[in-house]
């Protein structure tokens, strides 16, 4: 029984120019334990996706479909209902550390905020002292060398990748059922980033949450993820083990995505030249009819440009194309 | 997502830019009556300080009043201190002028040109010192800083009255008088602006390239520095108005002969108070209503260029 | 032939904070943000020198010291043979380019794309701009008239290259030109500098943070931490067989498809203000030694490589 299952989901915005059409058709089962790599370009959707699943859509958002966890739709949930779920069912990770957090309240405050929330929820009794043991304890298991000083700190005395961090001890304290992680590293150097990624393994290895990781960056998808989600004009293209589908992309666009990937591993025997996909990805005003992937693709065939093919189920990988059925 | 709409809505060329913008400031009911009154005020000192003009240049003063329900300074005791009526729609003042007429040939003088004067002059004289200001940085930077702190220490209407007071100003001496210490806060907002602007690699880009000096000041740093000021410059219109307005009605700036706005509502209270309440209110409102409708803009196109407008 | 590009002890510092009168008045002690700090680099015509670092380590200023944006605190710069004076500069812009990393925000907004790409030139010249348009891959016809926010991020950053070429300079520092765009932009926009670079016979100081993209693009790379060159070298070797502790480090901590498992170094990355004494490395390096802590090691040849690491000499 999946953890987290997304049925049909069709995100659009109101804007001044009529109603923008970005997620559609949206089918995704995600179990315990699993990191999923969800991996597109700007203007794919991917942050759509995340903010769909936290409920953190803006206000001119309009969603269809079923998002279910626990068996609750959490698209069907009032803002009021919503709240039990914030926190303890799904916890969101932002890119930008420095919007993350309250800025007029301490780490300690915030951590032990989260302390509260997670007791709550279990049905524990708040006790002070209980939660600061736990900010604490969370601290540590991050690595940070001085968890009480850290707590007395105010998040602008703290670099980003220590934000992240923070960040991520209150996932720790939380234990949500399901993290989203929105290109957490994107803003950290190289080596920070390191760092963060290999303490979000070891925390869903301790936690058995299940992480979405949303990122553009296919190598760190890699590195991260046991399953990668490749989406594209808001729709998904390519589902399936990473290993696999990085060895053995099916869509045509995955194809080109890892073909000009700037990665060491295959400079291995010297250079070799990056290839591009030509043209640009669509604009949500102004979709191409059909396969969305279509203009820019090397496969293309009549049937592409005037029909759009369904998710279809090819072995143990999931593939939107014309090439296997549709 | 909404930088994708924005480009579509910016390509179309100017007359469909003003019409976006329109359909923009629309979305919200305050912005609309704001934009409405700004209009028709507007639209009216145009209509009316041009009729004037011709009236003044051709010596036919009857042009000046050609739209107006009668003669502003035709004066008829018979009919003094006369209520509203379908005559005299807004009442008639001790000289038995018609109310409604004095306003509307006033308007043109009494709010548009102080306003417009002032704000324009406030403008290029802030851009000229705050600019430079911030881009030159350094002692220019500091000096200026320190002047600008000692003008806002004190309240800008203050200041304009002392000044006016000062120069025993006429009409016009009043809207020197302003011009003198309305800059202030312009060359704020374009250090500023100019701070901002100044980190971005363009300008960066321009200095490796070797863009003129000239060239950088107009292309590079004003005309990208300038749209918080021009939603900022709306609000001011209001303020311009009003401190004029305020002046006039204790006396300083005024025209022996003309008909002011301030003055009107002044001798109204002086005069006609609560008995004859015509001839105060009215000119009080319509000095309140053109402030409030350059507020209710001003407040509309910061939140879009602040983007904080909702679609 | 002299290299193009030569630094010796170059060195750059920057007010940590600003001192207002008052601060002067009560003699409060100004603290520096060594961004770059006593850094020899060459590089020789027609090759492309890859300047790897991480935030603070200084390559941006390092790259705008080399364009002449920003002057030197002390050491020398020589370019083509020549030491570059105040008075030299106007004669050094005329033959460098430098294109930026926010595609965006290096183009002014108000202007169209042919007036942005004569900016170099002083005033319009339809045929350069022309040019410059068809060897980046623009059509002129299309695009000449659009505004910035008009086009795609891919297109932006063409633009800017064009801007760089149309004066056919010598040397061109590109700071970081594709880590704002797509990762399917990427390789088209690399592609593009490598074949001006063939064909318009220049030489790039190409800074970066990512090895990936250092790696391919780049003959000879440097490394930069905390303001100094901690190690420099053919790319291949240096990348093969990393001689500097923190290179080593680093090369482990990029996420490279095929290994599942980043090795990255401990600690922050080190304020430049208050730089740990001796090496700038020791607090993170895995090999440290009690020379570490108080002497700054020199940048020696080893080889055919350049490394400034106790490890390597006595």
């Amino acid at each position: 029984m999946a953890l987290l299952s997304i049925k049909d989901l069709f995100v659009g915005y109101r804007t001044i120019m009529g109603t923008l059409h970005v997620l559609d058709d949206v089918n995704l089962e995600i179990n315990k334990g699993e990191i999923v790599g969800i991996v597109g370009e700007s203007g794919s959707g991917k942050s759509t996706l995340g903010q769909a699943i936290a409920r953190v859509l803006p206000g001119n958002a309009i969603a269809s479909g079923s998002i279910m966890v626990d068996g609750v739709n959490l698209l069907e949930l009032s803002e009021k209902e919503m709240e039990n779920y914030r926190g303890t069912t799904v916890f969101m990770i932002l890119q930008n550390p420095f919007t993350s957090l309250n800025p007029v309240k301490t780490v300690g405050y915030q951590l032990m905020e989260a302390a509260r929330i997670r007791m709550e929820r279990s049905g524990e009794k708040y006790s002070e002292d209980r939660a600061y043991e736990m900010a604490i304890q969370a601290l540590k298991d991050l690595r940070f060398p001085d968890p009480e000083i850290i707590m007395l700190r105010y998040p602008h005395q703290l670099s980003g990748g220590q934000i992240q961090r923070v960040v991520l001890a209150m996932s720790l304290i939380l234990r949500p059922k399901i993290l989203i992680a929105d290109e957490p590293t994107s803003a950290l150097d190289v080596t920070i980033q390191a760092q963060v990624i290999n303490l979000f393994k070891q925390l869903s290895k301790e936690m058995e949450t299940a992480i979405l990781f949303i990122t553009h960056d296919i190598s760190l998808a890699y590195v991260i993820s046991t399953r990668l989600v490749v989406l594209y004009a808001g729709r998904i293209m390519e589902d399936g083990d990473i290993e696999s589908v990085i060895r053995e992309p099916m869509h045509p666009y995955t194809q080109g995505l890892i073909a000009g990937v700037p990665d060491l591993s295959k400079f291995v025997s010297g250079k070799i030249k990056l290839q591009s996909i030509p043209g640009n990805p669509p604009s949500f005003l102004d979709l191409p009819s059909g396969c969305k992937f279509h203009p820019r693709c090397p496969y293309v065939k009549d049937i592409c440009k005037v029909q759009e093919p369904k998710l279809t189920r090819v072995n143990n990988r999931i593939v939107r194309c014309w090439l296997y059925g549709g | 997502m909404t930088e994708q709409v924005t480009e579509k809505r910016r390509a179309g060329g100017l007359a469909a830019g003003i019409w976006s913008w329109i359909k923009l400031i629309s979305r919200d009911p305050a912005g609309l009556v704001g934009l409405i009154i700004v209009a028709a005020f507007v639209i009216w000192s145009i209509i009316q300080g041009v009729l004037e003009l011709l009236a003044t240049y051709l010596r036919y003063p009857r042009l000046g009043w050609v739209l107006l329900p009668g003669n502003p300074f035709a004066q008829n005791l018979a009919a003094a201190f006369q209520p509203p009526s379908w005559m005299h729609l807004m009442g008639t003042n001790y000289m038995g002028q018609d109310i409604l007429a004095r306003i509307l040939y006033s308007i043109p003088y009494s709010a548009a040109y102080p306003a417009f004067l002032v704000v324009l002059s406030a403008i290029l004289i802030g851009a000229a010192l705050g600019i430079s200001a911030g881009y030159l940085g350094g002692w220019w930077d500091e000096i200026l800083m320190r002047i600008t702190d000692a003008f806002l220490s004190v309240p800008a209407i203050i200041l304009a009255i002392v000044v006016s007071v000062l120069l025993k100003a006429s009409f016009i001496g009043m809207i020197y008088s302003f011009i003198i210490v309305w800059w202030p806060i312009y060359a704020r907002l374009f250090r500023a602006e100019t701070l901002r602007v100044k980190a971005m690699d363009y300008i960066a880009a321009a200095q490796l390239y070797g863009v003129s000096p000239i060239k950088l000041f107009f292309k590079y740093l004003f005309i990208n520095a300038i749209d918080p000021i021009i939603a900022y410059a709306m609000l001011d219109f209001g303020n311009v108005i009003l401190a004029a307005s305020i002046l006039n009605f204790i006396g300083v700036g005024l025209q022996p002969g003309l008909p002011i706005l301030g003055e009107m509502a002044s001798d109204g209270v002086s005069w006609g108070f609560p008995k004859y309440w015509w001839w105060a209110i009215f000119p009080s409102i319509v000095i309140l209503i053109i402030a409030l409708g350059f507020v209710l803009l001003g407040d509309r196109l910061q939140d879009i260029i602040g983007g904080r407008a909702v679609y | 032939m002299p290299p193009i590009v030569k630094t010796v002890n170059l060195r750059k510092y920057y007010l940590a904070y600003k001192m207002g009168l008052l601060d002067r008045l009560f003699g409060k002690k100004p603290a520096w943000v060594r961004a770059v700090d006593n850094v020899n680099i060459e590089i020789e015509e027609g090759e492309t020198l890859g300047l790897i670092g991480e935030s603070g380590s200084g390559k941006t200023t390092l790259g705008k010291l080399l364009v002449t944006l920003e002057r030197p605190d002390g050491g020398e710069y020589y370019f083509m043979g020549e030491k570059v004076t105040e008075d030299k500069i106007p004669w050094v812009r005329q033959q460098v380019a430098m294109v930026f990393q926010n595609p965006y925000s290096s183009l002014n907004p108000r202007l169209t794309v042919k007036e942005i790409i004569s900016e170099p030139l002083g005033h319009f010249d339809e045929d350069r701009v022309r040019e410059a348009m068809e060897m980046v891959g623009l059509n002129y016809r299309e695009h000449s008239n659009k505004r910035p926010r008009e086009l795609s991020g891919g297109q932006v950053q063409r633009v800017a290259v064009a801007r760089a070429i149309v004066k056919r300079p010598r040397f061109i520092v590109l700071d970081e030109p594709t880590s704002a765009l797509d990762a399917s932009l990427q390789a088209q926009v690399l592609n593009l500098l490598m074949d001006l670079k063939e064909q318009l016979g220049l030489t790039y100081l190409f800074i970066t943070h990512n090895i990936a993209i250092a790696y391919y693009i780049s003959d000879r790379v440097a490394i930069m931490y905390a303001g100094k060159i901690v190690e420099m070298g053919n790319v291949d070797e240096v990348f093969k067989k990393p001689m500097h502790p923190y290179t080593q480090l680093l090369m482990k901590s990029v996420p490279t498809i095929g290994r599942k498992e980043l090795e990255p170094p401990t600690g922050e990355v080190p304020s430049l203000v208050n730089p740990p004494p001796g090496c700038r490395f020791h607090p993170r390096c895995p090999y440290i030694m009690s020379v570490c802590k108080e002497k700054e090691p020199p940048l020696i040849n080893v080889n055919n490589r350049q490394v400034a690491c106790w490890l390597y000499q006595q």
